[in-house]
């Protein structure tokens, strides 16, 4: 647990201080150093098929990783908390078309839909993190509202309701935070899979666009330089297991802390 | 019986026309003009029009629905802009080779994950369970296309043990033997998170079962602890891992994308791979709809499966 925090850090710094610890352009092109392995005067962690650093490329893509990993999963954790709050507080037929619709969208494959978004929208960082939002959405919404049905039957809520507090008020100060732990749990681990999910993505050229540094578009890249130059490839691929495997760890931490009856679930984007 | 096959059969209607809603709906998320961006920027106003007729996208909405799911369900999914050929054809064809991916990966995922999973909860708090635990960590956190590019680079580039391309070799025999043998390193990628799924469930699962009172009776009456997890604890134990395979099929068909990819396995996935780079659209809703129906149809199944091998769910639809 100590190891993943100091790990997940480091990783984290690392992005953060890109501009600051990367000495050379992640985008700049030197043909005569193609290729150039690791130890090489000047580039630590070698360079790429276009003679670009390896390890300016590797941070840098760890900020755009990060934030796509990132910013979908709160996105979705908002809007599914929201969902699940309303499906699961008011119950009734709004209750059926809410679930009725998760019900269909976790009939896709979570990369399938993610895939026939994108496709349709076209390539970019941007679709790829709105369709990573869409597909991770009913996941939050469902284990929201199972809270939800368990809580509204509460003698706390009860309590607020007789005392005449509001619907959104019930909702907001007395049944939100009683679910929060468990979204911050589920959160923590679906980032790992999210970070690796959108890896994906630009690993099948529908995420990040070049020459913008990200891991997964980075591990393509380096794909078709696998026999001659394995680090191009690697680093990248390193890069997303250890940040993935960090916030694993972390999950089971935080889950332990937080709600330790819990015993973790099956998520939407472990497709990659 | 009947009537719960019946009902659960009736229930998956609704989410396979949900399933058709959206995937028809992903077509309208188009920006712009649909037809033009279908036809690629070099294309002439005829080509343009011709598009926008023959896929109606100048009638209204609902009408080019119900058009499209008459003709999904009659087994007509469009044609291909890039191939020019009927989609459906082409999906069913390449469908069969990521099924063959699919079974081999699950083949790999039930005798790899199944038995660590056994060997740790009976072992527990053992080397052997740690590290079970630690394979369960590493296989949810690797991604499998990076998993693969390792094994091509271990396995096939510098031991020569597997071919890293293709599913039959270009030269040489090209039978059964040949095919697991190109099967091999895909499979064994793919199978890299269900593997760890399953070991993980069945650890959990069976460590509960082994504390139930009639473990403890079977004990009490001296039989032997292999015959006491085998024939006592292990049927019950393995209950939730069906529900798994089921979810895990999921995996299977979507994670199958991006081993095609890495492998050039000439599957459905490789074929929305190519699609997506050719914004083939027809071609990947047809084949988005079809992995999406079939998913549907395999929970459907392990779902029967499960009322079958637990009786205190049978015939509550």
């Amino acid at each position: 647990m100590l190891a993943a925090c100091a790990l997940l850090s480091a990783v984290v710094s690392a992005a953060a201080l890109a501009p600051l610890i990367a000495s050379v352009d992640p985008i700049r092109v030197d043909p005569r150093l193609r290729l150039a392995p690791l130890g090489t005067a000047g580039h630590v962690l070698g360079t790429d098929q276009l003679g670009r650093d390896m390890l300016s490329r590797t941070l840098w893509g760890g900020r755009v990783s990060l934030v796509v990993g990132i910013v979908p999963v709160a996105c979705s954790a908002f809007v599914g908390t929201g969902v699940g709050l309303i499906a699961g507080y008011y119950g009734g037929a709004l209750d059926h078309v809410l679930t009725r619709t998760l019900d269909v969208l976790f009939a896709f494959p979570a990369i399938l839909l993610a895939l026939a978004i994108v496709s349709a929208l076209g390539p970019s960082i941007y679709n790829a993190m709105l369709a990573i939002t869409i597909v991770a959405i009913p996941s939050f919404a469902r284990l929201v509202r199972s809270l939800v049905l368990g809580l509204r039957q509460r003698a706390f809520v009860e309590a607020a309701r007789s005392l005449g507090a509001g619907t959104r008020r019930i909702l907001i100060r007395h049944v939100l935070p009683n679910t929060a732990s468990q979204v911050i749990v589920y959160g923590t681990f679906e980032t790992g899979k999210t970070i690796v999910f959108a890896a994906a993505l630009s690993f099948l050229g529908l995420g990040a666009q070049p020459p913008t540094p990200e891991w997964g578009a980075m591990l393509s890249e380096g794909r078709t330089v696998l026999g001659t130059a394995w680090h191009v490839a690697t680093i990248p691929g390193l890069a997303i297991f250890l940040t993935s495997l960090s916030l694993n760890v972390l999950g089971d931490g935080v889950r332990d802390v937080l709600d330790p009856r819990q015993t973790g679930g099956a998520s939407r984007t472990d497709a990659a | 019986m009947l009537s719960f096959v019946v009902g659960r059969v009736l229930a998956t209607v609704p989410v396979l026309l949900g399933v058709s809603v959206v995937v028809f709906l992903t077509m309208k998320l188009i920006p712009g003009d649909a037809a033009q961006v279908l036809a690629g920027p070099q294309a002439t106003r005829e080509q343009v029009e011709l598009i926008r007729e023959s896929l109606g996208l100048n009638r209204p909405l609902y009408v080019q629905y119900t058009t499209w799911l008459g003709n999904a369900v009659r087994g007509n999914l469009g044609r291909s802009i890039e191939l020019e050929a009927p989609v459906s054809s082409m999906v069913l064809d390449r469908l069969k080779n990521t099924l063959v991916l699919a079974i081999g990966s699950a083949v790999f995922a039930i005798t790899i994950g199944v038995p660590i999973g056994i060997l740790s909860a009976t072992r527990r708090a053992s080397l052997l369970d740690r590290a079970s635990v630690v394979f369960a960590l590493f296989g949810n956190s690797m991604p499998s296309f990076w998993l693969g590019l390792v094994l091509i680079l271990v396995l096939s580039l510098h031991l020569r043990l597997f071919p890293s391309q293709g599913m039959y070799s270009l030269r040489g025999p090209t039978g059964f033997g040949d095919l697991m043998w190109h099967l091999t390193l895909p499979a064994l990628t793919l199978s890299g998170v269900p593997a760890a799924a399953l070991a993980r469930v069945t650890r959990s699962s069976l460590l509960e079962t082994l504390h139930e009172d009639y473990i403890r009776t079977a004990r009490a009456k001296g039989i032997a602890e292999t015959r006491v997890v085998v024939r006592h604890a292990l049927g019950n134990a393995l209950l939730p891992v069906v529900t798994l395979v089921g979810i895990q099929a999921g995996y299977l068909l979507g994670g199958s994308i991006l081993v095609e990819t890495v492998f050039s396995w000439p599957g459905l996935g490789l074929q929305l791979y190519d699609a997506i780079g050719a914004r083939d659209l027809p071609l990947v809703q047809g084949g988005v709809l079809l992995v999406a129906g079939l998913f549907v149809c395999i929970n459907l199944a392990v779902d029967m499966l499960y009322s079958q091998l637990d009786p205190r769910i049978r015939y509550t639809a």
